[in-house]
């Protein structure tokens, strides 16, 4: 005999369960709505099979007739042809084309984050068209971004479950214990056809900031200690998650988290908590830069920013016994660093950088070698009031998309090419990487 | 009629904003993902075939979920009757074995019972549970009278119960 409470137990269970299968029911590639091919049953009879080259001859006959014919309409009213599934863009400058030895990045993702499901959308280089849209499952928040692997086909994005963000546990501190960051991961094929989305990887304890996958997407390194995410709609405030400041670095073969310690860090002082920042891989797939930043005294506002080359090869434990330090902000830097990410062959540095002048903030791109410290501007914003900045490079390091409020584009020889999407995909959130290619 | 350039537009807007809950509806019904797939691609053919005027309503969703829910009817007498003439039907679990990982065993429990009940039944507790319809809207969903649903959901609640009593 069931009792009315065991009904009632047994509909909240049921809405419990059909609520948390569709959060994590990963959502296909969503196919454009397109006319259906007609299919004929059976096979064409081999009697029949010479009339395959005639009926071919016959279409490309067709073919050129309905394009005239189409033309010549068009011509007569300017009307637009078949909308695209995806509206593509009315403004994209194309990409500068690559030096000798040197390849394009073909697609970029964008995150759409005002709707119901954050999306991840990605994008044709060539004409900034949207090619495919991948939901991120209901209820999933981005945290710590998107990532690319070096060759723009394989993508990785890092999101927590919740309905909303999560609820300040106490004053100026937020609990991340009940939170588990998932990744999640997506090819995308030479037509810029999007893959299933599956999940990777083990479940991360709280939230995590700035995410790396490395080259060949075997392994994702991530700031385990500056987590800021993303809602619909809005971004919600950050903190340190469980276990301190540190870096990660998970195998994705065989599941294994690595963790490194970022006490301690030269040349911040010793004693000194140093917040680890961006990290970023070299092309051998074993070095990982990592970026951090500390007060230059205890009253200051201003932040300095050094970076270290951790060897990741090594077992974990404390990042300053297996790294060395590539580069640290000279002490009377006219510039406040933000961000930093080393080049595929470690020989530079590309550093986010603002500067305060009688006219407001500007937002500048340096290009630091390395080891000699020597930096050349990369990209200089006109003085404006200051908004979030943040930036992406693509696996050759070249390549460089800037974010500034709610304008993105790509740098070329000092100037910024502006790409058009709606403002809610570009909008740079502190810490998250809202673009990448 | 193939619809206009916006109303291919809207078509194609109200099928990227709806596609994932629809999908999931249908996979909760059919137990079958790639099925629900199918069942929501076709809709929107349909729609397409016609002049995409579902663009038109100030809420197609629940124009849409009636529609799937239809869709799905047609995919279980087809696989009645695939059963009966050759014992073959192999449905797709509506989660990968990745995405089941993620849930909690009560869950899967819950979610495996839900898939051994008779189709209607799970259809109305789909409805109810999952799309979160009034009685009245399942049953203009499902062409039925609500006290038919009042009953079937009563029963369904009950079979669910049972089941999962018995698996404890």
């Amino acid at each position: 005999m069931i009792t009315q409470d065991e009904l009632a137990r047994t509909a909240e269970r049921l809405r419990d369960a059909l609520a948390a299968a569709a959060d994590v029911m990963a959502e296909p590639d969503a196919a454009p709505v397109s006319s259906p091919v007609p299919r004929r049953p059976g096979r064409l009879s081999h009697a029949r099979a010479w009339l395959i080259p005639l009926a071919a001859a016959a279409c490309v006959v067709a073919v050129i007739a309905a394009s005239v014919l189409l033309a010549r309409n068009l011509a007569r009213t300017s009307s637009p042809t078949s909308q695209p599934a995806y509206p593509g863009s009315s403004i994209c400058t194309p990409l500068p084309a690559a030096g000798p030895g040197r390849t394009l990045p073909r697609f970029y993702v964008t995150t759409d984050v005002t709707a119901r499901q954050i999306q991840l959308q990605v994008r044709r280089t060539s004409d900034c068209t949207i090619t495919a849209v991948v939901p991120l499952p209901a209820g999933w928040l981005l945290t710590g971004g998107i990532s690319a692997t070096a060759d723009d086909r394989t993508f990785f994005a890092a999101a927590f479950s919740a309905t909303r963000c999560p609820v300040q546990a106490g004053a100026g501190s937020t609990s991340y214990a009940a939170h588990k960051t998932r990744f999640f991961r997506f090819a995308v094929n030479d037509q810029g056809r999007a893959g299933r989305l599956t999940v990777v990887g083990p479940p991360v304890a709280g939230l995590v900031g700035p995410i790396a996958a490395s080259p060949d997407g075997s392994r994702i390194a991530f700031n385990a200690s500056d987590a800021n995410w993303v809602g619909p709609g809005k971004a919600c405030t950050g903190g340190e998650a469980e276990g301190g400041a540190a870096i990660s670095v998970i195998d994705l073969a065989t599941g294994k988290i690595r963790t490194w310690q970022t006490q301690d860090m030269p040349p911040a002082p010793a004693g000194t908590s140093v917040t680890p920042h961006e990290v970023s891989w070299m092309a051998d797939g074993r070095t990982l830069a990592v970026s951090y930043v500390w007060p230059p005294n205890p009253s200051g506002p201003q932040l300095s920013m050094a970076a270290a080359a951790l060897d990741t090869t090594s077992g974990g434990g404390s990042l300053q016994a297996h790294s060395h330090l590539l580069w640290s902000q000279p002490q009377k830097y006219i510039f406040s660093v933000q961000e930093a990410l080393i080049s595929p062959d470690g020989k530079s540095l590309t550093i986010l950088a603002t500067q305060q002048t009688t006219h407001g903030y500007r937002t500048t791109l340096l290009r630091i070698a390395l080891p000699s410290g020597r930096y050349r501007v990369l990209y200089e914003s006109p003085a404006e009031t200051n908004s979030p900045s943040t930036f992406t490079q693509d696996g050759s390091g070249q390549h460089v998309i800037l974010v500034s409020g709610t304008q993105a584009g790509w740098i070329s020889a000092g100037k910024l090419s502006l790409l058009r999407a709606p403002d809610s995909t570009l909008e740079s959130f502190d810490g998250i990487t809202a673009i990448v290619w | 009629m193939m619809p206009s350039g916006s109303a291919a537009e809207s078509l194609a807007e109200v099928f990227r904003c709806n596609r994932p809950e629809l999908v999931r509806l249908g996979a909760f019904i059919l137990g079958d993902r790639p099925a629900a797939e199918d069942v929501v691609q076709d809709v929107f053919l349909r729609m397409h075939q016609r002049g995409g005027r579902l663009a038109d309503l100030d809420d197609p969703l629940p124009y849409l979920r009636g529609a799937v829910v239809n869709g799905c009817r047609s995919v279980l007498r087809r696989r009645l009757l695939i059963r009966r003439a050759a014992g073959k039907d192999q449905p797709c679990p509506p989660l990968s074995a990745e995405e089941a990982m993620l849930l909690s065993e009560d869950r899967r429990q819950v979610l495996a019972a839900l898939a051994r009940l008779p189709a209607r039944r799970r259809e109305v507790l789909v409805l109810r549970y999952y799309a979160g319809l009034s009685e009245a809207e399942i049953a203009a969903n499902l062409g039925i009278s609500t006290g038919t649903v009042k009953s079937t959901a009563a029963r369904a609640l009950a079979a669910l119960a049972r089941a999962l009593k018995e698996s404890r």
